[in-house]
């Protein structure tokens, strides 16, 4: 197992890749659809902030696992080489399952903003940015969801290169070695989240 | 002019009474007779299948077009070819008709047999018994063929147990596919089997499961992809299936009994083995097909019939009806009259299906409610350690809430599943509980995160009730958020409602209704979760106001 490290860490960390670029074209969805809808939720009367306001509520409360297998088999197989904007067709399915979650989370965040805003709290709405960060965290994180359907991403790289060993302890070690991975670069991101937003909220 | 008309047509019958190239054999001398028979009324009345395909001189005949090997076209455009496209044309070629060729798809070939648009239908069908109650099959099968297993040379896969907890790819609508989730397989679902070998070859599948046919002349024999050999090899193979040519229940003693003797002939000259050999086919069954009829004791001359014990019985791979079967399918009926829609629901209608719909929801509500109360434990738990006064407590568990915090919960899941399986019997059972105790770690964590923020802003001493008053907001998140997260269970082979469906998908090929009531099934789940928490949260406040 030790000299397969090296080729593992390659492979992983190209995967990663993967994880980062779904995460950023979620966020980028989210952002593009969610900032919108924020918008039109924050107005005062009207059918569209009520319209707006179900739309965001059902897709928080839709799991986004779920939401992954409905499109999956509701959405047809391309055949061959399929691409969409550099996607291949089960890491686009992940995007739009995804965008879910990031359109409801953005929508609540581009509120608290414009709310923050029109009370006179202009440093209070700049807490968006360490929020749209903490989404993208959260985003990164919920990529390897990914593995279920065959996304090329780090999850799936360590759970197929576990497959290739028959000890099962080499198998243990290797998935452990990977959270460690996740759990470090987590653990830094929130810490580094936490204290962005520290400052931001000592500031105001 | 009629008479022109019959003078022509007993020319025609003439002419296909002439033999083919061959020795002539019983079964081709009760195939003439046949159409002698069928003759004697001329083209004027076509009172059968067989009269009517004769007299139109040609035979329409449901194809594949992306069967490879079987029937597919080697270009965009390309003339259709495989061992079923030669076959066509022989049945054709013995009838002394021009072959029809259609293209067909699994989802519209028997609808377009008993719709009058075809003769017969060739087009890699397994021969089951609920077909059977639709349409004939003829027999002699033609081709008969297991479920295999493909997938890299590097997995290490030789029996269920290994795939048990693993994905895999499998073709939609085959009943088969029951039998994969009787072993916690999880499926992933393909409409076309060209597709699923794509995803294979681009990494979205890892293991796929179709026709043995099929996937050997993909993967061994001469076919597209040559190098794959090197790369992927089957990893075993289940529940052989024969393959039928389906007529109409009407043509069985007419159009089916001339294509069931020409088939019977096919196989004693070792026609249709050579077909095979030419398309680099397996001939296991062919071979033994051909020893079989070449004996004489299978066919009654005098009857013209074949023996039923020679005959292979079709697959009783079927769901059995539900014992509320009935009032659903009417309701299905009066959906479909009223509002023109195709709606179906087959988790209520299938003995097996609606077992493991209702097996589902109960599992869905014990994971969801059990993943919260584990959540709210393990949330309590970290706390209380984190804020023991001996570091050495203190340290371990920081350290592992921080861990359990920040990690995927599918690799969290995966870890789950490899430890608790080196130490025990991994089960159904033991699935959900390994799925609820991962998804009360994960939240559990963030729980406890929010707990100790919460403890900072109270004056020591403080009590519980306000501990909990305060950090109420974030447990609640972390509730609901667990119940959001309970389906990934799936992942580990626990059955819930989407895992169930996922399974019920693959072998009934019914997807809107099944995907549309899961999406329902769980945005139902997370509301009732969020008004039993909102309830839950009010009471707490009202306690603390009360006590206050």
């Amino acid at each position: 197992m030790l000299a397969y490290l090296p080729d593992f860490f390659k492979g992983f960390l190209s995967a990663f890749v993967v994880n980062l670029q779904i995460a950023c074209l979620s966020l980028l969805g989210g952002v593009l659809l969610g900032a919108p809808l924020g918008y039109v939720r924050s107005l005062k009367k009207g059918v569209l902030p009520l319209t707006a306001g179900l739309f965001v509520g059902i897709l928080r409360a839709f799991p986004v696992f779920v939401l992954m297998f409905v499109l999956l088999n509701l959405i047809s197989h391309p055949t061959g080489s399929f691409s969409f904007i550099g996607l291949s067709f089960s890491e686009l399915i992940l995007v739009l399952a995804l965008c879910a979650y990031s359109v409801s989370v953005v929508a609540d965040a581009i509120l608290d903003a414009i709310s923050a805003y029109r009370t006179g709290q202009l440093k209070q709405a700049w807490l968006l940015l360490p929020n749209l960060f903490r989404i993208f965290v959260i985003l990164v994180m919920s990529t390897s969801i990914g593995a279920a359907i065959g996304v090329q991403e780090a999850v799936t790289f360590t759970l197929r290169s576990a497959d290739m060993f028959s000890d099962r302890a080499h198998k243990i070690g290797l998935v452990v070695l990977a959270t460690v991975f996740f759990a470090v670069f987590f653990g830094f991101a929130r810490g580094l989240l936490d204290q962005l937003t520290a400052r931001l909220k000592q500031s105001t | 002019m009629a008479l022109f008309r019959t003078l022509l047509c007993s020319c025609w019958w003439l002419l296909a009474l002439v033999p083919a190239s061959h020795a002539t054999s019983e079964f081709d001398e009760a195939l003439a007779a046949l159409i002698q028979q069928a003759g004697k009324t001329g083209c004027s009345s076509r009172s059968n299948e067989l009269e009517t395909v004769l007299c139109n001189k040609k035979i329409r005949i449901g194809v594949r077009s992306n069967y490879f090997q079987f029937g597919f076209q080697a270009q965009a455009g390309s003339a259709l070819e495989g061992f079923e496209i030669d076959l066509s044309k022989e049945i054709a070629n013995r009838l002394g008709v021009e072959a029809d060729l259609h293209v067909v798809s699994p989802a519209n070939r028997i609808e377009k047999l008993i719709d009058g648009g075809l003769d017969i239908v060739l087009a890699t069908m397994a021969h089951t018994t609920t077909r059977e109650s639709i349409i004939d099959f003829v027999r002699p099968h033609y081709y008969s063929s297991p479920t295999s297993i493909y997938g890299p040379v590097t997995t290490k896969v030789s029996d269920w147990s290994d795939l048990r907890r693993k994905s895999v790819c499998v073709p939609l609508g085959s009943y088969s596919n029951i039998v994969f989730s009787d072993h916690q397989v999880r499926l992933m679902i393909y409409d076309r089997p060209d597709r699923m070998i794509d995803a294979l070859r681009f990494g979205a599948c890892h293991l796929i499961a179709h026709d043995q046919s099929l996937l050997r002349g993909v993967f061994v024999g001469q076919g597209n992809h040559r190098d794959a050999s090197q790369v992927y090899e089957e990893k075993f193979y289940f529940n052989d299936v024969p393959w039928g040519i389906g007529v109409r229940k009407s043509a069985r003693e007419n159009l089916g009994k001339a294509i069931a003797l020409i088939i019977a002939d096919l196989h004693l000259s070792g026609k249709l083995l050579e077909m095979a050999k030419a398309h680099h086919i397996s001939t296991t069954f062919l071979q033994a097909q051909h020893e079989k009829w070449k004996s004489t004791v299978c066919f009654d001359k005098g009857k013209g019939a074949f023996l039923d014990a020679c005959l292979i019985q079709p697959s009783s791979l079927v769901d059995q009806p539900s014992l509320i079967a009935e009032p659903f399918s009417r309701f299905e009926s009066w959906i479909n009259s009223n509002f023109d829609l195709s709606v179906r629901f087959p988790m209520l209608t299938g003995q097996n299906a609606l077992k493991m719909f209702l097996n589902g929801i109960v599992v869905s509500f014990v994971l969801v409610f059990g993943a919260i109360l584990a959540t709210l434990v393990i949330s309590f738990g970290f706390f209380r350690l984190e804020t023991s006064r001996y570091w050495v407590v203190r340290l371990p568990f920081v350290t592992l809430r921080t861990f359990f915090q920040n990690s995927p919960i599918i690799l969290l899941l995966s870890l789950g599943y490899l430890s608790v399986a080196f130490v025990t019997e991994y089960s159904t059972t033991i699935a959900v509980m390994t799925a609820m105790v991962v998804i009360g770690l994960n939240n559990g964590a963030t729980g406890a995160s929010a707990l100790k923020d919460a403890s900072g802003t109270l004056a020591q001493p403080y009590r519980a009730s306000d501990l909990i008053n305060v950090a109420s907001v974030q447990l609640r998140a972390c509730a609901i958020n667990a119940a959001k997260a309970s389906p990934v269970a799936a992942f580990v082979g626990a059955p819930e409602m989407l895992s169930v469906l996922t399974d019920i998908t693959s072998f009934t090929g019914e997807r809107l209704t099944t995907y549309t009531i899961l999406s329902v099934f769980y945005l139902l789940v997370v509301q009732l979760v969020v008004v039993l928490t909102e309830i839950l949260m009010k009471r707490l406040e009202k306690n603390a106001r009360v006590s206050a």
